[in-house]
């Protein structure tokens, strides 16, 4: 499994979770120059911007462990951008992060509002 | 739709600890929140360097012990926010509370206790400085104390409080669940610590004539007073000083509890190591900065030789070539037998109740003192040399004796000169009667009136000659009190003023 076929499975489980939890997706990979984010999605009157990060193993560190402050400040851009862009009737939003060890199986640790 | 954001379960935790500011040790409380959202780790209440390190030290503790380090947010909260937090010993609490708030521990029982100790990565206990004094804040807070087992002896000393010491993290988890009660061991009493072995001194019988020195050092030892050698190289002043504390009485209990206190703040204890038995020698070197004699460093100010030696020997051999700052900033110790250090960060005082015993070479080269030689240094760097003993600090040096270089007929001597366990018997006993006349009559100070007359016309006479200070003076009548003591006698007479005078004449000026 190449690199990015593992970042879309983990993408992809991490998107059904997030539809049976309630979540209702606007958007995926969307993309600027500067970057993308991965899932899109509103709750309510919450825009919900998520980073899916997947590893083949947790031997070393959760994979959360790699959304660290540059890429959460990169993240914040882009939801500035897709805000101003895409949704300017929204003022509240969210970041979560969905953390997913893929050996054959998926197994999710879910973190809403992980950082602000 | 509609979904609430489910925050995890919000977790907090408080566990009592210590920072130890000077000679006291300051109640900390350690408050743990376990939070959502990604792993983070912070530490707010006005923590030092070493404490916000004690992070990385935690975690690695955690994770060897076996136990999950939380994946969310952990926010740790030292308070009281305005007081300073140093050192390492935060350790432990920190992981205890953590430990807690993740809900691996009960914390039932880890409340009737403070903790202290630093981790080492494996989750081992390292041992901390100022274990007595937070042995003497569990008591008086009504709780235990949970440390590294090395510091154990030392805190046992403070009667009253129940000490665990523990190896590992892995133990003090245990201790706090009631899973374990590591065998804390007996504490040992005072007198019996007291008994233990003692430092062996050099002894007096090794120093060959120096009749005049010798008397110095014993009334010196008598009545605690300052004591400044003058001699050229060679003729025996570091050897005299060496042999001085042989000659003092034992410390009693509480004595030896205030050395160890001061040596456990200064984080100089052996591991393991319970009681100071022995009077402590100190010989910092004229290099010495103001900071490591007097007390002072950063951010918090700890004991300098000057506290280390407190109830014991402070050896400054060439007293004039210490700085200046050194030498004034003595002036404040010899007077009130504390002194006091201020910081931006703290003020704080440590004890410093310690004998005084100086050496000096009468010039810079080191021949004006000798019979046989004559001195070499040019006029104004002998005027030089002598200025940098100032007047004030002579004054508070109650006994200033020359020591010559021993005549070939002395050298060759092979009866040796009296031991220390004879001179000390005789220290005792004049202490001993100084003790008594104290508690007869604590107000009790030595009148002029009670002198005869001829007592009076030598004081005269000598006083007229000399220009010295009200200071000099009674310091004068103090000595001749201690020789008279010295001698079981209950009066001053002439004889203790001759002796007092001769022991303070003007061997620097």
């Amino acid at each position: 499994m190449s690199r990015d076929d593992l970042r879309n499975t983990g993408e992809d489980a991490a998107a059904r979770f997030l539809e049976r939890r309630g979540l209702e997706i606007l958007a995926r990979n969307w993309r600027l120059k500067m970057g993308e984010i991965d899932i899109i999605g509103k709750e309510g009157p919450i825009l919900v911007f998520v980073e899916v990060k997947t590893r083949r193993t947790a031997d070393f560190a959760d994979p959360s462990a790699a959304v660290d402050f540059r890429k959460q400040r990169k993240l914040r851009r882009l939801a500035e951008a897709y805000i101003a862009i895409e949704r300017p009737e929204f003022d509240r939003c969210r970041f979560d992060v969905v953390s997913v060890v893929h050996d054959g199986l998926s197994r999710l640790r879910y973190i809403p509002d992980a950082f602000a | 739709m509609g979904t609430k954001v489910s925050k995890g379960l919000t977790k907090v935790s408080k566990v009592s600890s210590v920072s130890v500011l000077g000679m006291e040790a300051r109640p900390v409380e350690v408050e743990v929140h376990i939070d959502g959202g990604l792993e983070q780790f912070h530490i707010v209440g006005l923590p030092s360097a070493a404490v916000r390190e004690s992070r990385q030290r935690v975690r690695s503790a955690i994770l060897s012990s076996c136990e999950d380090w939380p994946k969310t947010k952990v926010t740790v909260n030292l308070a009281p926010g305005d007081l300073r937090k140093e050192g390492s010993l935060l350790d432990l609490p920190l992981a205890v509370g953590i430990l807690a708030a993740g809900g691996i521990l009960t914390r039932e029982r880890a409340s009737g206790y403070l903790f202290m100790g630093e981790l080492a990565l494996d989750g081992r206990l390292r041992p901390v400085r100022g274990a007595i004094a937070a042995a003497m804040t569990a008591r008086e807070l009504g709780k235990g104390l949970v440390l590294p087992r090395d510091n154990s002896p030392e805190a046992q000393l403070v009667p009253g409080v129940h000490v665990v010491g523990v190896e590992t993290l892995t133990e003090a988890m245990g201790f706090a669940n009631g899973e374990l009660d590591p065998d804390v061991g007996r504490p040992k009493s005072l007198p019996d610590l007291l008994d233990l072995e003692k430092v062996a001194y050099p002894d007096m019988s090794d120093v060959r004539g120096q009749a005049m020195a010798r008397r110095a050092l014993e009334v010196a030892a008598v009545g605690g007073h300052n004591l400044l050698m003058v001699g050229p190289p060679g003729s025996g002043k570091t050897m005299l000083a060496q042999r001085f504390p042989g000659i003092l009485p034992p410390m009693g209990a509480e004595e030896a509890l205030e050395v160890t206190r001061v040596w456990s703040v200064a984080g100089l204890l052996a591991p393991g190591a319970a009681l100071l038995t022995s009077r402590p020698f100190r010989a910092p070197h004229h290099h010495a900065s103001p900071a490591s004699v007097i007390g002072g460093g950063h951010p918090l100010p700890g004991p300098g030789e000057i506290s280390l030696a407190h109830r014991g020997v402070l050896f400054m051999d060439e007293l004039p070539l210490f700085s200046r700052a050194v030498l004034e900033a003595l002036r404040q110790p010899l007077e009130e037998g504390r002194v006091i250090i201020a910081r931006t960060g703290a003020t704080v005082r440590f004890p410093a109740e310690f004998a005084l015993i100086a050496a000096a070479n009468p010039c810079p080269c080191g021949k004006a003192g000798d019979e046989r030689e004559v001195c070499s240094c040019p006029l104004g760097r002998l005027d030089q040399y002598r200025s940098r003993l100032s007047g004030p600090l002579l004054d508070r040096i109650d006994i200033q004796v020359e020591v010559a270089r021993l005549t070939e007929d002395e050298l060759l001597a092979v009866s040796p000169g009296e031991s220390s366990a004879e001179i000390r018997a005789r220290v005792i006993a004049g202490r001993k009667r100084i003790k008594e006349r104290r508690e007869a009559e604590p107000e009790w100070t030595e009148g002029l009136e009670a002198l005869d007359q001829p007592t009076r016309a030598l004081l005269r006479s000598a006083f007229r000659e000399l220009p010295a200070s009200a200071r000099a003076f009674h310091r004068t009548l103090a000595v001749a009190r201690s020789i008279a003591d010295l001698e079981g006698v209950e009066r001053v007479e002439e004889a203790h003023v001759a002796e007092a005078l001769q022991l303070r004449r003007a061997v620097w000026r």
